[in-house]
């Protein structure tokens, strides 16, 4: 029975090949000493949240820096993202390459100048559904979809909010240590640990909520 | 010999020989009896290709061990305990031989670990495209997108061991389908989609052994049903997927229906018997005749067999329902000559009918077991067997042991049916043309409207509610095995591998076409020697020479010079290829082990090959074409063309069981009278399937199955009531009982929830009406019969 006997491998997605060593400094943001309940954050979040949790997408500019310490220098990244809510996640890279990354929980699509160029199935992309749900509660601030999977934090400071995610699932332990956003009006900076001593941090500008989508991004997702 | 000594003779005989059989039974048998409760088991084997078969029997064993299931509840925390609970439930059955529930953190690292020794002979099938085709650019696209987009949290490698993910996207390329869970918590997890989602947690089973085999079911249902009452206790649903359940369902409404329609069969056998002959004693030697009957055909099938399988049990009501005939002839023939009878008296007379009737009844059992239907020629034996006990038991034991009824009864019942047969006399003789002949016409309509149907679905108990299951879990999942499947065979590991690499790639292209959706081999997770040494040669020319894609991009992403240099110079380092016999040692092979059959006897190996959501067979069947390596199994069709197949082999056994029948009545009655003689049987058949086919019923192989059986119990009647030396009250009063009493068997099994357990009741019992009505019609039916008679 192939469904029941392939399931286990669905962790690997998630598990990854995590390297041994934790990192030393990974959860040294102080929010972390500030647990806070789906609720309060709300509060603390304050229109920023209200304003993205009612948008049926998310639309903005990203640029990215990752850290790997399995890698000489940090890879740079920068280009426009399309979070739409329940449906997908279109990661468009403009900046050292043109790659066009659409993310749904049915399959991993890769454009080039809006033709796909390579598809793979959530069949073969075992964790894909994971990693879409996180990412768009995350670029949502979906709260209440977020405590599903992390132990949340909050912190107000003087110019603006911090938000803390803790994983509670080991599986996911096992890959991200901890994920700290940080923002005013709205989410500005996600800076990524992970449990090997990598991190990334993504800085967003530009951001729109979308009250609906368009026709052709509609289709952009399929 | 005198006859009173013969009739001795006989006795002490027949006692002696069912003393031995009892103590057989008893002391062998009664210990270790086994039946068997699958379906499919009734069915014939496909006897053109053995090798085959035994391959497909291994692969439906282990299949049928697997069963799913999803524990579901309005919030996940809930779905997941009360998972937790359904599958501790079940892990405290031994019948049980793992439960999972949760996943293995570690499990992709072991996986990993497992192939990286190998890794310079690994490529997914996408790489190996690209490379084979010059496309660097999509490969390096794709090894851009695993590190600098959210993709890169699905690698399976590190960025730095691989920087191009090719050993990644192997490992990726090894996963088999996921469907739409995902993990969360620890568990897997599905939601439905709408306002009010229900969260769902995926728990997988493993029988200790076949699902089908009883032993195996009395103790998984208890454990299941536990399990099922766990989960509801802790606030969920649960809906699985596998053949345990249906097999558990099938089992438990077998054993049911055995149940039901046995005490009230017997209760009716019981009561009608006190009421005719008001006599203990009857009774009694009925019911011996009978038990012997069944003890003997048990024994024999089970040293034939092996197993009796359960609907031959079932059908043991209709023996029942035959068998008792004999008695009642026999008792009944005291009201030939009411207050004078003597239990010898009625062997001269009535002996050669009886001995006519279960020759007859045996022939037509006989002929049932030509067809190769191994279901058929146990139940045929069965009751071939049990008649003759039956039989062998009036002949030698009722002559010295049934005593006659109380003349008073005797009086009463003699009157009651002279007058029957009086009234039968009149009613008939009055009879108009023209009623006959809109009796022929609506027949002949009826015959004309007949539809046939040869679904596998006759053969299995409607269970709505498991089908519902099944049908929740299949969409949850978003994921169904198709099935058909390929059968792979190979006179070795290496060549079956080679071979599912050639219909993997004709199945690639199938899925571009869009023709299927997915499939699943076991040489995905394990390529041949032949593969790896290709890939590894491709992977020396064009990534990991000097000027290859791997320097190229280790560059691009500032590796240091003498960094390529060591990842250049640790590539190759002679490791032998993967086998499939490492392979098949370690836990990487977990996925795909149900897939593997391995050597199946005679030095061939068999794997084999699903597929999920597969388009039209003929395109199936053409990736196979050439291949002679590869077949296509459709289980499906394989049953409807077996049942089509059959229907019409049956159908001509009924045919010539009418013709051999009258050549049977011929030897004693003479060709013309055993010609008559088969008239009511007949119009009993054809009158059967014109009510069918009046009714809209669709007819299936057992449906002809009980049109044969109709023609023997008409010919049973017939006899009785068309033999002008046996006319008279007894013998009216014999047929009319021995109807009566098929019809409470028959009719029974009309309401069994197996379909063509239900098609066999409800045909025979309109048969058995017919073949009565047409037989006592013909029965007096004066002129030429009855001047041959008086010869």
């Amino acid at each position: 029975m192939r469904i029941a006997a392939s399931l286990l491998l669905l962790v690997s997605a998630i598990a990854a090949a995590a390297p041994a060593s934790p990192s030393p400094d990974a959860a040294a943001d102080p929010v972390f000493a500030h647990p806070a309940e789906a609720k309060e954050l709300d509060a603390l979040l304050g229109p920023a949240a209200r304003a993205l949790a009612g948008a049926a997408a998310v639309r903005g500019e990203f640029s990215q820096r990752k850290s790997l310490h399995e890698l000489p220098q940090p890879l740079v990244s920068s280009g426009d993202f399309l979070v739409a809510r329940g449906i997908g996640i279109d990661w468009h890279t403009r900046v050292p390459f043109d790659s066009d990354l659409v993310l749904t929980p049915q399959a991993m699509v890769q454009r080039d100048g809006g033709a796909e160029a390579m598809r793979a199935d959530a069949a073969t992309q075992p964790g894909l559904g994971a990693v879409e749900q996180v990412f768009d509660a995350l670029f949502a601030l979906d709260t209440p979809k977020l405590a599903e999977r992390f132990t949340l934090y909050g912190l107000r400071g003087k110019e603006g909010w911090t938000l803390g995610l803790k994983p509670r699932d080991a599986a996911l332990a096992k890959m991200i240590d901890s994920i700290v956003i940080s923002g005013s009006e709205q989410p500005q900076r996600i800076l990524l640990h992970e449990t090997g001593g990598d991190r990334t941090e993504i800085t967003f500008t530009r951001q729109t909520a979308l009250g609906t989508l368009s026709e052709a991004e509609r289709k952009h997702f399929k | 010999m005198t006859p009173a000594k013969a009739v001795a003779a006989r006795f002490w005989i027949w006692t002696a020989a069912v003393a031995l059989l009892l103590t057989l039974f008893a002391v062998q048998l009664a210990p270790r009896l086994q039946f068997e409760t699958d379906i499919l088991a009734l069915l014939p084997r496909d006897t053109r290709d053995a090798d085959a078969a035994r391959a497909l029997d291994r692969f439906a064993d282990q299949l049928g061990r697997n069963a799913v299931f999803l524990v579901g509840a309005n919030d996940f925390a809930t779905a997941r305990g009360a998972a937790r609970r359904f599958a501790d439930t079940l892990r405290s059955s031994p019948a049980f031989a793992e439960v999972t529930l949760e996943v293995d953190a570690a499990w992709p690292e072991k996986v990993a670990d497992i192939y990286r020794p190998y890794r310079d002979g690994l490529l997914s099938a996408r790489a190996r495209g690209w490379l084979l085709g010059g496309n660097d650019a999509a490969l390096l696209a794709q090894a851009r997108q695993a590190l600098y987009t959210p993709a890169a949290f699905m690698r399976r490698s590190g960025a730095g061991a691989d920087p191009l993910n090719l050993f990644g996207d192997f490992l990726a390329d090894t996963s088999p389908v996921g469907g739409n869970l995902t993990l969360r918590d620890g568990v897997l997890n599905v939601a439905s989609g709408g306002a009010d989602a229900i969260q769902y947690v995926l728990v997988r089973a493993v029988l200790s052994a076949n699902a089908f085999s009883t032993a195996e079911e009395d103790a998984a249902a208890p454990a299941l049903d536990a399990a099922f009452a766990a989960a509801h206790a802790a606030g969920a649903s649960v809906s699985g997927s596998g053949l345990i359940q249906h097999a558990v369902a099938a089992s438990r409404l077998g054993q049911h229906e055995v149940k039901l329609f046995g005490s009230v069969q017997l209760l009716g056998l019981v009561a009608i018997l006190l009421w005719v002959f008001r006599s203990g004693r009857v009774l009694l030697l009925s019911a011996a005749a009978l038990g012997v009957g069944v003890i003997a055909a048990l024994t024999v099938c089970h040293y034939l067999f092996g197993r009796v399988h359960v609907l031959t049990l079932v059908f043991c009501s209709n023996l029942a329902g035959i068998a008792i005939d004999y008695s009642i002839y026999y008792c009944a023939d005291q009201f030939r000559t009411p207050g004078r009878w003597r239990a010898a008296d009625a062997l001269p007379f009535i002996g050669p009918a009886i001995g006519m009737s279960c020759l007859v009844s045996l022939m037509s059992y006989a002929l049932l077991a030509v067809a190769p239907f191994p279901g058929l020629r146990q139940i045929a034996l069965f009751c071939c067997i049990g008649l003759l006990g039956a039989y062998g038991c009036v002949i030698a034991w009722f002559p010295r042991w049934v005593r006659p009824a109380a003349p008073a009864v005797a009086e009463r019942l003699s009157r009651f049916f002279g007058r029957a047969q009086a009234l039968r006399e009149r009613l008939v003789t009055t009879r108009t043309r023209w009623f006959w002949l809109a009796l022929i016409a609506l027949t002949a309509a009826g015959l004309w409207r007949v539809q046939v149907q040869d679904d596998v679905r006759v053969l299995q108990p409607d269970t709505p509610q498991l089908a519902q299951q099944e049908k929740e879990v299949r969409d949850q999942l978003g994921d169904s095995v198709d099935s058909r499947f390929f059968l792979v065979r190979a006179a070795s590991a290496e060549a079956l591998l080679q071979a599912e690499e050639q219909l993997s790639q004709r199945l690639d292209s199938l899925r571009a076409q869009g023709q299927l959706k997915s499939y699943n081999a076991v040489s995905r997770a394990l390529p041949s020697a032949q593969r790896q040494a290709q890939n590894h040669e491709l992977l020396a020319g064009s990534v990991f020479s000097d000027s290859g894609l791997l320097p190229r991009f280790m560059r691009e992403l500032g590796f240091a010079p003498a960094a390529i240099a060591e990842r250049l110079a640790a590539f190759g380092k002679g490791v032998a290829p993967l086998t499939a016999d490492a392979w098949l040692a370690t836990p990487a092979a977990e996925p795909y082990r149900h897939l593997w059959l391995g050597d199946i006897g005679g030095g061939i190996f068999a794997s084999v090959v699903t597929l999920s959501g597969a388009g039209d067979t003929a395109l199936l069947r053409t990736a196979a074409d050439g291949l002679p390596q590869v077949s296509l199994i459709d289980r499906v069709a394989n049953v409807t063309e077996i049942l089509r197949r059959y229907r019409s082999i049956a159908l001509w056994i009924v045919a010539a069981s009418v013709f051999a029948s009258a050549l049977l009545l011929a030897v004693p009655y003479g060709l013309r009278r055993g010609v008559r003689l088969m008239l009511a049987p007949v119009a009993a058949v054809l009158g059967a399937l014109a009510v069918l086919g009046l009714c809209g019923v669709a007819v299936t192989f057992f449906h002809v199955v009980a049109l044969h059986l109709v023609l023997g119990l008409s010919m049973e009647y017939a006899i009785l009531l068309q033999l002008p030396e046996l006319r008279g009250p007894s013998t009216l009063l014999s047929a009319t009982l021995a109807a009566l009493l098929a019809l409470v068997a028959f009719g029974l099994l009309a309401f069994s929830t197996t379909p063509f357990i239900h098609s066999i009741g409800l045909t025979v019992s309109i048969g058995v009406l017919l073949g009565f009505a047409c037989s006592a019609a013909l029965g007096t039916i004066p002129a030429r019969s009855r001047s041959i008679s008086t010869d």
